[in-house]
């Protein structure tokens, strides 16, 4: 069930009115925890089974590691979750990928190699919610945290379908200690809630899709001759489009979640207003970036362990991270150019500490441009079909040429456009990139948000382009 | 433990009340009802949007079929050149699904009702030389995909709901998307053209009488011309090849007690013209006449079929579509299909 869908706004109005029946807090958990089952079969009902698997198998494991003095034993039942969740992974999002590289190797080395590729469907969410139930089991284990004492919470957090499909990926400590008290949606967070949600819904429909998706989408999929002018309107519409589509998702789910009472981690903060890699990551899909921190780079030694292996640390966990999008070379290659970025900047750091001349605001906006760019560099590799695709259009955009044609597929006034547009989007972030979304609506009367809220209904009725998946959904 | 996200819990901000949220759907509602007002002024009407998820509700619909199913089959021609309503009157017992896809070749839809058991009924299958081709052959029908992979109780009811919208209002329709008003504005100085309307069987009514016809003539053979001209020109030999390859989706239907006609609709002028000096009639279409298993019929070889004049060169006018039909059936009868 999409946010931006029909059944789901009666879904939505059914659950809210159901939720605030005068019930006991743990019928209406039970109520939300069915409503989010309900949720994800709309999609295809047997992948229930799929999270039903992942929560039962984590809520045991991690009861058992608690339990266990032994180290061998708790070992083992971490061992039985990251398999569990690794594995439901690896099979439904990587196989017909590992084959594809197998059959290539085994071909290169002269072996006529034809494993059939499986059709295998990619159940929705699964990248998000094998990450949740993972961080529970390894907080456990670390002994961040204990097991929780409710089995109905804990489905719950796994299950809760506001973040369930596409993030953010919520940490236990942060959602299950909301499930104690029993809360009502108060008249401040249902307002709150449902202009997030508005304003999710006009990021990735009326922006991401409407305007940005179609101009990326000639550039990247029609096949038209290319030039400076197209590759980078079609790489500046991608860049506009990935963050309303994805940020205007975790908007919605944020939106919801508060509707309900339950506060969500922010996933974005203003993230093209960066300055520098390290920045970006901490503001771009932030639960996911801080999971690959906590779970990843840090057991690896994180920085702890001299300069190289810091590099080390960091290029396996972007490439890893790079993996997790997508199964492709594509993503993998975009992973390991943020990976290199950070490396760059680490050592930059570590030869020429920060100078008082990068602390003016020009200088700022100029450090957040240069990031931008080279963001938009890597983004190349993130959308292209191929490896190969993703080389012209990046030699394009530093005006090496790579066909004969003078005219590329995009008109002056459509890269005009995408350069306003883009240029509204880098200059909000630039002004409020140190204050939350909360802080900058406080800061403005109430009728400029009566007025927004009524141009992004109008907007959303007449602007709207072709309905397409969130991006995220696919990973 | 803290927790490693940032930002976790934030203040509420005050500043939006529900009222306010009120109040902007109110206004929101007053502009939107404003610009409904106007396009109908202007002679706007709504239309269905015609996307996947109708498609598969009408290709659904084939589970319960029966002997006495009908099954349209093709690209935009058939969709706007045959009346479902000329059909059901004259066959009260019958039943017409409008599986055509404007803008699209049919074989892999053939091919799916070949393979699906509970289908019995008859297939009339609007096709041209052009459709055999092998890059036409190897098209895959995204609505196939979406049927078989994402089509579910959920997309019905976002269909049913899309349908009361589109069915009512004119605000809704695609080609009155504001950003399009305003790029057509900017290319031709007028509004965007609707002469097009749907409904929900799926079914396309035409007016020609609406667009300038130079214009939308010289698109259309631009169009034709390219995508033509694009393909390589395969002799008869292998085209025949390639065509006869269906030859087995059409037994395979015709097994259960179905049937399939291939019918070549009407073409006019130029476009005519085109298409008779690329494929021409004698080593094209008529070897594959004289060969297929399935029933074929060439508008040129029957009189009440021939002069019929396409306005674009491609498609039946509206005012054409029911007698085109009634004569189509009256030759289908004929030849011992109702």
């Amino acid at each position: 069930m999409l946010f931006n869908s029909f059944s789901f706004i009666l879904f939505f109005i059914a659950v809210i009115t159901v939720y605030n029946f005068p019930l006991r807090w743990s019928t209406r958990k039970l109520f939300l925890l069915a409503a989010s089952y309900l949720f994800y079969a709309a999609w295809n009902p047997p992948f229930v089974l799929l999270l039903w698997l992942s929560t039962i198998v984590d809520w045991f494991a991690a009861k058992k590691i608690h339990t266990s003095a032994r180290t061998g034993t708790r070992r083992k039942y971490l061992a039985l979750s990251l398999i569990t969740n690794l594995g439901l992974l690896g099979f439904f999002k990587y196989s017909t990928f590992f084959l594809e590289n197998v059959n290539i190797l085994a071909n290169l080395f002269g072996t006529r190699s034809a494993a059939p590729l499986p059709d295998i469907i990619l159940p929705v969410g699964i990248s998000f919610y094998t990450f949740q139930t993972l961080s529970y089991t390894l907080d456990i284990y670390h002994r961040k945290t204990k097991p929780w004492h409710s089995f109905l919470d804990y489905a719950l957090y796994v299950t809760f379908f506001p973040q369930l499909v596409a993030g953010p990926i919520v940490r236990a400590v942060d959602f299950l200690p909301q499930c104690s008290e029993a809360k009502r949606t108060s008249g401040s967070q249902l307002s709150w809630g449902l202009f997030l949600l508005l304003f999710g819904l006009f990021q990735k429909m009326v922006v991401a899709d409407g305007l940005l998706a179609p101009i990326a989408e000639k550039v990247f999929d029609s096949g038209e001759p290319l030039n400076f002018m197209s590759a980078w309107t079609g790489v500046l519409a991608f860049s506009g489009q990935i963050l309303c589509d994805f940020s205007g998702y975790s908007t919605c789910a944020i939106g919801i979640a508060l509707c309900l009472g339950f506060h969500l981690p922010s996933n974005f903060h203003f993230p093209y207003a960066s300055i520098g890699f390290s920045d970006f990551w901490s503001r771009w899909h932030i639960s996911l970036s801080s999971w690959l921190r906590d779970y990843l780079y840090i057991p690896l030694g994180g920085s702890r362990n001299g300069a190289v292996r810091t590099f080390v640390n960091l290029m396996i966990t972007m490439l890893l991270g790079g993996l997790w999008h997508g199964a492709s070379w594509t993503f993998i290659l975009w992973g390991g150019i943020h990976g290199f970025y950070l490396v760059i900047e680490h050592t930059l750091r570590r030869i020429a500490p920060p100078s008082r001349l990068w602390q003016g605001t020009s200088a700022k906006l100029l450090l957040v441009l240069a990031t931008y760019v080279m963001v938009c560099f890597a983004w190349v590799f993130f959308r292209a079909n191929s490896i190969g695709q993703a080389s012209v259009i990046a030699r394009e955009m530093v005006g090496i040429r790579t066909t004969f044609h003078a005219a590329g597929g995009i008109g002056a006034s459509i890269a005009a456009a995408v350069l306003a547009i883009t240029a509204i989007i880098l200059g909000t972030q630039f002004m409020f990139r140190d204050q939350t979304l909360e802080a900058v609506v406080q800061r403005f009367p109430a009728w400029v948000w009566t007025l927004c809220a009524a141009l992004m209904i109008v907007s959303l009725v007449t602007l709207t382009g072709e309905d397409r998946a969130f991006i995220y959904f696919q990973f | 433990m803290p927790s490693s996200t940032s930002s976790f819990k934030r203040e509420v901000p005050t500043r939006i009340r529900f009222r306010h949220l009120l109040l902007g759907m109110l206004t929101a509602s007053a502009i939107l009802l404003s610009l409904e007002l106007c396009w109908r002024s202007l002679g706007y009407v709504p239309s269905i949007v015609d996307d996947y998820a109708l498609w598969a509700f009408n290709r659904d619909r084939i589970h319960d079929s029966d002997e006495n199913t009908v099954v349209l089959l093709g690209g935009s021609r058939i969709q706007v050149g045959f009346s479902l309503d000329t059909f059901s009157q004259r066959y009260p017992g019958h039943t017409v699904i409008q599986l055509a896809i404007d803008g699209m070749q049919p074989l892999e839809i053939l091919h799916d009702l070949a393979d699906d058991e509970s289908f019995r009924g008859t297939v009339l299958c609007s096709v041209n030389a052009y459709t055999f081709s092998e890059t036409e052959l190897a098209t895959e029908t995204p609505h196939l995909d979406y049927y078989k992979r994402q089509y579910n109780l959920n997309a019905l009811l976002n269909r049913k709901i899309s349908t009361l919208f589109q069915s009512r209002l004119v605000i809704v329709n695609p080609i009155l998307n504001l950003q399009n008003v305003a790029l057509k504005y900017a290319a031709a100085g007028r509004l965007p053209i609707q002469y097009i309307l749907t409904d929900i069987r799926r079914s396309r009514v035409a007016d020609y009488s609406r667009l300038d016809m130079a214009e939308h003539r010289a698109w259309r053979m631009n169009t034709a011309v390219k995508a033509i001209t694009s393909e390589p020109h395969l002799p008869p030999d292998v085209w025949f090849k390639q065509a006869m390859r269906v030859d087995g989706y059409v037994r395979k239907i015709q097994g259960r007690g179905g049937n399939v006609v291939f019918i070549r609709y009407p073409t006019s002028d130029e476009r005519y013209d085109l298409d008779t000096r690329y494929y021409p009639r004698k080593q094209y279409w008529d070897v594959f006449a004289e060969h297929s298993s399935a029933g074929t019929v060439h508008f040129m070889d029957y009189p009440s079929l021939r002069n019929f004049n396409c306005p674009d060169t491609s498609h039946l006018d509206q005012k054409d579509v029911i007698p085109f039909t009634s004569n189509l059936l009256d030759i289908l009868a004929e030849k011992g299909l109702f």
